[in-house]
């Protein structure tokens, strides 16, 4: 099965439909999507498991809100906005289209909810399957169970890198995932339709036995197995719900404690700052004390401007007084030549009559220059005191120092005064945080031991449980075998019973057998793919051990204890691409950011190997992780196509294909 | 080359037909019926919702099966 194109609408940054073909071919297995940070490419690998599953984890395994795949834009812009996701496949050579959509509409009360959801599964060459089939067929393309493999980031690779590093989540993580992927479960499944036959023979047995009189003594043994069973398993099932409260008991106070320890920090941040603040606080006070010094012996230098200006102004109003006095002296002296002028009938200077109009002109001038005198006002007799007023103003020195050091001081006050609110500003949001979540951590951490002991004393008594279940069906069993072997030779019954022990016998026999067989088939896959990717000699291969641990062994198989970090790196990877080569499945590869955690020494091996993981291999990196010019060449030519994922803005993406290489 | 199916049905298989000669039975005859066997789980392993079908399948199987333990095969 291959993915030939994607067609996305409003789903996550992709506003608007917005299409991306996959095709690819046997020479050219990739395809290469860039996107920087927050582009989108979690979104791509988020709208295939939506479009085939209905359903998208987290990280940490919470099941997201589909709504909030709506585009933000597209959500904003109408009450009512269509998401869909859209795949088509390419399933033996013949098309499979897939589409999943809703609409996102905005109810009365402004919430907005999902309506429409549809789901649509369509071959080329056939009608529409009936929804209620489409589950099964998506199964048969890809099933879930084992989709984590194919479909996976690189917070997978850095799960399993981690999960492989610690002896107690090892084993589980390996073998679980062998089992899951190399199909165990088939097995385990048919044991349990047989046991479902083998039920109904043992109900067909008693029912006949009870009409004879010679069983009479296993039947009553069988009916006391059974209530004994009935009561045991109604104990259990008791325990396994309180066990299951308990847990999440568990869950709860691991969480808060996880709180507890965002409080410690706030707490620690708190004091921090309280420090920080104090030191300010210090700083200002001496800032203070500073201005105060500096004051007391030059009081007027936070004057020295006015006092300047009024100097200024004083020399002003005592140059207009002057000026104006000068005015008044010429004027008074030549109203007196005048008068002098008016009370002869000679002119002095030429011994000439004086006319009558040079009379009347005298006359003229003097109204005049009395205006001009009167206009000049009264003689200011206040000059002295404005004469001393000037001398105190002047007597006060300049301080030019002391003016600049009340400059500097004062800005640092102000600097200070600024980063004291801001310090106050956060000690102030941590206390809420700190008074928002009032819990006694010695009491919490009480809780969860207690909560954590009581746990595993349930599971201990689980277990004895069930190991008296196990003894009590195995005396059923025994018992329903004598019944069968004193029924009639000839009684189909007998031959059903005797066909399903078989059966289920070979099975007894065959599910260690069958997983002896699955561990070595993924050990020398992932040994061959060590060797291929690994640049470090002294590693001669995987080893995964019969209690299912997997390690790297040298060239004389010996366990190597501790591996560097690269050879790690490798081993997770070898390991996931043993398990898909292996798996009972083959489908696409997308892989969101598998590179970003892989040594730069190890980048050429592994790039030169992705092309070999699937039938097709989607790649969505960022520059961090692959380096276009330098990694390009690794692959190969084996590129089919590449997009760029462009920001157009926050919350849009546009999905742009490269041009042909 | 083994597909990945086909070699994992194939390890199924081999690890029932060990199981059946390790029990060293009697009953002869029936590796045809091994194989369908494990197509069924196949087929249907991971579908819990669908075990119904698998089920059915496995009845007409045990049917077809009856006959073959009601008149046992000599081991010639």
């Amino acid at each position: 099965m291959k993915i030939k194109s994607i067609t996305l609408e409003n789903f996550g940054p992709y506003y608007g439909v917005q299409h991306i073909d996959l095709s690819t071919d046997s020479a050219a297995p990739i395809v290469l999507v860039y996107g920087e940070n927050m582009r989108g490419k979690t979104s791509i690998l988020r709208a295939i498991r939506w479009a085939l599953y209905g359903k998208v984890l987290s990280h940490e395994g919470e099941e997201l809100d589909s709504r909030g795949f709506a585009n933000y834009d597209a959500r904003d812009e109408s009450s009512s906005v269509t998401v869909s996701v859209e795949i088509v496949f390419d399933e033996n050579s013949s098309d499979v289209t897939l589409k999943r959509s809703y609409v996102l509409t905005q109810n009365d009360d402004q919430n907005r909810i999902v309506t429409q959801e549809q789901i649509f599964l369509k071959p080329a060459n056939g009608p529409a399957m009936p929804t209620k089939d489409i589950p099964e067929a998506v199964a048969k393309i890809l099933h879930s169970e084992v989709s984590d493999f194919f479909l996976f980031d690189g917070e997978t690779l850095s799960d399993f890198e981690t999960k492989l590093r610690s002896k107690e989540s090892k084993s589980i993580l390996v073998r679980g995932s062998i089992e899951r992927i190399l199909g165990l479960q088939s097995l385990q499944l048919l044991k349990k339709d047989l046991t479902y036959f083998q039920s109904i023979v043992a109900t067909d047995l008693r029912r006949l036995a009870k009409q004879g009189q010679k069983n009479n003594q296993v039947l009553d043994k069988l009916n006391q197995l059974d209530e004994s069973i009935k009561a045991k398993e109604a104990d259990k099932a008791n325990l396994s719900e309180i066990l299951v409260a308990v847990k999440i008991a568990i869950a709860e106070s691991e969480k808060k404690l996880a709180a507890v320890e965002e409080i410690r920090d706030s707490l620690i941040a708190r004091n921090m700052y309280e420090v920080q603040l104090r030191v300010s606080k210090d700083k200002i006070k001496y800032i203070r004390e500073q201005i105060s010094d500096l004051l007391s012996l030059h009081w007027w230098v936070p004057l020295s401007p006015w006092i300047e200006r009024k100097i200024v102004e004083l020399d002003d109003t005592m140059e207009t007084i002057n000026s104006n006095n000068r005015k008044r002296i010429e004027l008074e002296f030549l109203m007196s030549q005048l008068n002098s002028q008016s009370k002869v009938d000679i002119c002095e200077r030429c011994s000439q009559e004086i006319s009558q109009i040079r009379r009347a002109e005298i006359d003229a001038e003097l109204v005049n220059l009395k205006k001009e005198l009167s206009d000049l006002g009264s003689e200011e007799t206040d000059l002295n005191e404005i004469q001393q007023d000037r001398k105190s103003l002047k007597s006060l020195s300049p301080a030019v120092n002391a003016r600049l050091r009340l400059a500097d001081l004062d800005k640092d006050f102000g600097a200070e005064s600024l980063d004291a609110d801001q310090i106050q500003i956060k000690i102030n949001a941590l206390s809420e945080v700190i008074q928002g979540n009032p819990i006694s951590i010695t009491a919490e951490d009480k809780t969860l031991q207690e909560n954590r002991l009581y746990a595993v004393q349930i599971e201990r008594t689980i277990e004895e449980y069930e190991r008296q279940l196990d003894l009590w069906k195995n005396e059923q069993r025994n018992l329903l075998k004598t019944l069968q072997d004193n029924s009639e030779s000839n009684d189909p019954l007998r031959t059903h019973g005797k066909i399903l022990d078989y059966f289920d016998s070979l099975l007894d026999g065959s599910l260690d057998h069958f997983r002896e067989l699955m561990r070595q088939s993924v050990e020398s896959e992932a040994t061959s793919i060590f060797r291929q990717l690994s640049t470090e000699p002294e590693y001669d291969g995987v080893k995964i051990t019969s209690k299912f641990l997997i390690e790297l062994v040298d060239q004389q198989g010996r366990i190597m204890e501790r591996p560097s970090a690269g050879a790690q790196q490798i081993l997770a990877m070898s390991f996931i691409g043993a398990l898909v080569r292996c798996a009972v499945r083959r489908g696409p590869m997308i892989m969101d950011t598998p590179f970003g955690r892989l040594d730069l020494g190890h980048r050429k091996s592994i790039l030169g190997w992705v092309p070999t993981l699937g039938t097709q291999v989607i790649l969505l990196v960022q520059s961090g992780e692959f380096d276009r010019d330098r990694d390009l060449g690794y692959l190969n030519n084996q590129v089919a196509s590449e997009f760029v994922l462009e920001r157009v803005s926050a919350t849009r993406t546009m999905i742009v294909k490269r041009k042909a290489i | 080359m083994i597909e990945p199916l086909d070699r994992s049905r194939e390890n199924a298989l081999s690890a029932i037909r060990k199981a059946a000669t390790d029990q060293s039975t009697d009953e002869k005859g029936i590796d045809p019926f091994l194989e369908r066997f494990i197509d069924i789980g196949f087929r249907h392993q991971f579908s819990d919702s669908d075990r119904s079908i698998a089920r059915s399948e496995l009845k007409i199987l045990l049917d077809e099966v009856i006959p073959l333990f009601e008149s046992p095969k000599n081991e010639d």
